[in-house]
């Protein structure tokens, strides 16, 4: 089930109804409840996976029972490494077996020893990625001493498959989340009110914006061999700009249904495309998997404890991960190491300027090109359609803008939302919050605002009968 | 007692509230939730009153150019306010294309009317069935076997959803409307089946000239009064298979194999509701296989089988062209040029097609038709219209049509009409003999001559006018001669004969 079907909007009009007046009144029911229909969610895109969140659920819920009861450190170690090596065992049979398979096959075949590979059709579990890293860092957590064991199974399996974040995150830590499921917390108007802001402000973001700039992004990026010129840079900076709108859109409407549910996600977004460094930009860009991976690799590698050259080494391969991580393929690996060594080369140079409004702006446009340049990479299948499109950035392209789904006069729309769009990130990044301006107002202002929304998905979104619902990109990860 | 007792204990819950802070908790706390969902419907409630406006006026309509299955209910609905239909033809654009309702009405003296929509399936023809008898009450009732295909309403898209919506827009009974609704969309389409503004958002960035025609109500599609009916009908192929194509099946073999003919259980399932609600209002159900070009198709008999197990010929009346097609003569002009799968019929073929079905229903079923060309409302529908004079006769001499001669003996011949009339800038003229009193296979060796007097650029001199006879043209009662001249117009026919 996706959030942006007609699906999802009444399994949700349900469940927030059934959730607020029928179950939030009782802990056990109400973790029962979301428990279920959670689970329903899930199973409605195949059912046979249910067993596998269930079975990795239950494995981390008593090993991390186990972690903590142990006193004996190395046994301590060894259900920790049980822990990570059945996850991310189940991780990588799932999402990386067929990727290593061939890529064994195609180094021996380099050296010279040709080995015969069979295909590997593995279904990838949706959301597999983010559930399997929100139940890793609980074990982990509990190792560490940092967070005590949940002993009723029911809160723990409800928090590793809660709906509103199990396919495409935020990745939750159990520090935050679990402990939402152990009280209920009485939902009031404002909270409510804001979550539905959020919502829509993702639906708007996702069905508005993001899927009407997939109209460009894909059949540009289909047809890469002929994509040049400004087409090409066109196809870059649009697949740049889908792609935060795609999966900020994804964790507004998680967050503000998480919200009208009674529970707090956390931040997976703050305005990333305004970061003047690129250790800004991490900070800013998939917040719940950027501070994953510093925490639970980074820092156990010794961070920047170490002298440089273990700095740059522990950032180089939290990146190479990252990249793995996003996808089973060459190119993620590459994406990765790119934005590493920005990260590592550029920023130093970066941060000498970027004191100054000038040069705020001038290193702004270096982080979001050079993002924007890797990215050629992520949405690519293969190097080879990489390198094509990169040798062709400046030829002359024989093509029109408008050859790639939309009209000069929609392609003239888009830029406007996009222009609209980012000052008035700008204004919330430098000023104050748009929303609380907003519950400030007088209702008149505030319900044409709401209704604006509404009819502007609906009017001006990019959907139809003929479309299918378009999957959010990070539905892949 | 009882009441003053209750009135007590309300009076002690009340006071009990207010005393007791936690309960008081209980009071507010839903009250912001409630005013939550109270501002949450009357906010739906205004972006749905918004969104109906849009629809109700019609602002992102799509063109009604060619839009067929509208004009056919608009004039369906026009048409059944004060006239009866007799024969109610069903299927989707193979039927619309294959037969021809004004050479079947003015063969059989009956109204004719085809309801269909292009590419759709025995799901829609049911509903448009049930709708139909809303306004008509059909003697019988001819379903094309077409519209039986593999389908499943659920999981329709592309063009197949595209063209169910249609269908679905065009009808104009709310109330059926909205109990089809489900039988014919998945839920996710629900809501683009019954709103305009959902499914042409999309107009503001493709199509502002239609939002701006729709704005200023130019788009309209009601037929005129005194608008020639076209009861269904749509011409869309006037000429037949071209030598290039007919080299294709030579070369490349059928497009269509018989034998990949399936259906489904939903096929089934309304194939069932059509028959109990023909059933229930007595009223004849006749299946109607229209032909496609005998090269076109492939293992037919694989297909017949297979649909035989749906529409056991035993059981039901069913007219297969396909199998009868040397028997109506159909021909490379009876067909769309075309080798893709879909093949319709042109208008030659049609008027084959619908001769054989008026012989079907009349010869064969016997079934008691009412006589409605006595009627001044058919006539006032039918005379001088496509098809007239081909099957009846002139009433009165005038603007419309002559009648030369009539019921006249030249020779071995019986000339039951002789008719001239103007069509298209061609003078037409028409000799009908009697069927009954000559064999076909004699006639069919010989050329039909008249002598008659004609005019010519101003000059009336005698003639000896060969005719020529369309295998097409078939009517019940008698043999078809045509003639058609630019120039040459017969004022008197003094002879008719026939030569080697």
């Amino acid at each position: 089930m996706i959030f942006n079907s007609i699906d999802f909007g009444i399994f949700f009009i349900i469940v927030f109804l059934l959730n607020t007046f029928v179950f939030n009144k009782n802990l056990k029911y109400r973790n029962i409840f979301l428990l279920v229909v959670s689970y329903f969610f899930y199973g409605w895109w195949d059912w046979r996976f249910l067993i596998l969140i269930f079975f990795s659920s239950m494995l981390d819920f008593f090993l991390g029972k186990k972690i903590d009861e142990e006193q004996n450190p190395v046994n301590r170690k060894w259900l920790l490494a049980v822990s990570l090596g059945i996850n991310l065992g189940l991780l990588g049979f799932f999402k990386y077996a067929g990727f290593f398979v061939e890529s064994f096959t195609a180094a021996f075949t380099f050296f010279g020893f040709p080995i015969k590979s069979y295909a590997i059709n593995i279904i990838l579990p949706v959301g597999i990625s983010f559930y399997t890293f929100q139940t890793l860092s609980y074990t982990w957590d509990i190792y560490k001493r940092q967070l005590k064991p949940n002993h009723d199974v029911l809160r723990f399996l409800a928090f590793v498959s809660f709906f509103p974040q199990l396919v495409a995150g935020p990745i939750e830590r159990a520090s935050h989340l679990l402990p939402q499921f152990d009280s209920i917390k009485k939902i009031n108007y404002q909270q409510l009110r804001s979550g539905f802001l959020l919502m829509a402000v993702g639906f708007f973001k996702k069905i508005v914006i993001a899927d009407r700039l997939a109209r460009f992004v894909d059949p540009a990026f289909a047809d890469y061999d002929q994509l040049a010129g400004y087409s090409a840079i066109i196809a870059i900076l649009f697949f740049t700009l889908q792609l935060y709108f795609d999966f900020s859109a994804y964790s507004n409407i998680a967050i503000g249904c998480g919200r009208m549910l009674g529970f707090e996600l956390s931040l997976n977004f703050n305005k990333p495309y305004l970061s003047t460094s690129f250790s800004d930009f991490w900070r800013r860009w998939h917040i719940s998997l950027s501070s994953w991976f510093k925490d639970y690799v980074y820092i156990p590698l010794g961070g920047n404890k170490s002298g440089k050259f273990f700095t740059i080494r522990n950032f180089l391969i939290v990146f190479l991960l990252s990249g793995l991580w996003h996808g089973a393929s060459w190119n993620f690996v590459l994406w990765g190491l790119f934005n590493g060594l920005f990260l590592i080369i550029l920023d130093p140079f970066i941060n000498k300027f970027n004191k100054f409004t000038l040069g705020k702006l001038f290193a702004g446009i270096i982080v979001f090109s050079c993002w924007a340049l890797s990215l050629v990479l992520f949405r690519t299948s293969n190097f080879e359609q990489s390198k094509i499109i990169y040798s062709q950035i400046f030829i002359i392209s024989s093509k029109t803008i408008d050859s790639y789904g939309l009209s000069i006069k929609e392609l003239n729309f888009t830029f406007t939302i996009l222009i609209f769009y980012f000052i008035l990130e700008w204004i919330e990044l430098n000023f104050s919050s748009l929303s609380d301006w907003l519950f400030k107002r007088n209702l008149l202002l505030r319900w044409a605002v709401y209704i604006l929304i509404i009819l502007s998905i609906i009017i001006l979104g990019s959907y139809g009968s003929e479309m299918n619902d378009k999957q959010f990109i990070y539905f892949q990860f | 007692m009882k009441a003053k007792s209750n009135k007590i204990n309300k009076t002690a819950s009340i006071n009990k509230i207010s005393a007791t802070p936690v309960i008081s908790e209980k009071i507010t706390y839903p009250k912001t939730i409630g005013t939550f969902l109270k501002n949450s419907l009357i906010m739906l409630f205004i972006v749905g009153i918004i969104v109906i406006g849009l629809d109700f006026n019609g602002l992102f309509d799509s063109s009604e150019i060619n839009y067929h299955s509208k004009r056919t209910w608009e004039e369906f609905y026009t048409f059944t306010k004060d006239k009866e239909i007799d024969v109610l033809l069903l299927g989707n654009s193979h039927i619309y294309t294959g037969i021809n309702p004004q050479g079947l009405s003015t063969s059989l003296g009956v109204n004719s009317f085809i309801i269909s929509a292009p590419g759709t399936h025995l799901g829609d023809v049911y509903f448009n069935f049930k709708e139909a008898l809303r306004r008509c009450n059909p003697k019988v009732v001819v379903v094309e076997t077409y519209a039986i295909k593999d389908f499943d309403p659920y999981v329709l898209d592309g063009s197949e959803l595209s063209d169910q919506i249609k269908s679905f827009v065009s009808r104009k009974n709310f109330w059926l409307k909205f109990i089809s609704t489900p039988f014919l969309f998945s839920p996710t389409n629900y809501l683009f089946a019954w709103s305009s503004l959902l499914r042409n958002h999309s107009f503001i960035f493709t199509d502002p000239a239609q939002i701006k025609s729709n704005a200023n109500k130019i788009n309209t599609i009601v037929p005129a009064p005194g608008e020639e009916y076209k009861l269904g009908k749509f011409i869309r192929f006037v000429s037949g298979l071209e030598p290039e194509t007919l080299k294709k099946y030579d070369e490349l073999g059928s497009p269509v194999n018989g034998q990949d003919f399936k259906y489904s259980n939903y096929t089934k399932h309304y194939l069932e509701k059509i028959e109990s609600l023909a059933l229930k209002n007595n009223i004849k159900l006749v299946f109607l296989t229209l032909p496609m070009y005998k090269k076109h198709i492939d293992n037919y008999e694989l297909w017949k089988i297979e649909l035989n197990s749906l529409i056991d010929d035993k059981k039901y009346a069913w007219l297969d062209l396909q199998d009868k097609y040397d028997e109506f003569k159909f021909d490379e002009n009876s067909f769309e040029n075309t080798y893709e799968a879909n093949q319709h019929m042109t208008y030659a073929g049609s008027i084959a097609a619908s001769y054989a079905l008026a012989a079907f229903l009349r010869n064969d079923l016997k079934i008691p038709l009412p006589q409605r060309f006595l009627e001044n409302k058919w006539l006032e529908i039918f005379y001088g219209k496509d098809s007239y004079f081909e099957n009846c006769s002139v009433l009165s001499n005038d603007a419309l049509g002559k009648s030369l001669v009539r019921n006249t003996q030249y020779g071995n011949l019986y000339v039951k009409e002789i008719v001239s009339y103007n069509r298209r800038e061609n003078h037409v003229l028409l000799v009908k003999i009697d069927k009954n009193l000559i064999d076909e296979s004699f006639l069919s060796s010989k050329k039909l001559m008249i002598t008659a007097n004609a005019n010519v650029n101003g000059e009336t001199n005698r003639y000896n006018i060969e005719l020529f006879k369309d295998p097409a043209w078939n009517p019940l009662e008698h043999h078809l001669y045509f003639h058609f001249s630019t120039d040459l117009e017969v004022l008197e026919v003094i002879d008719v004969f026939l030569t080697n």
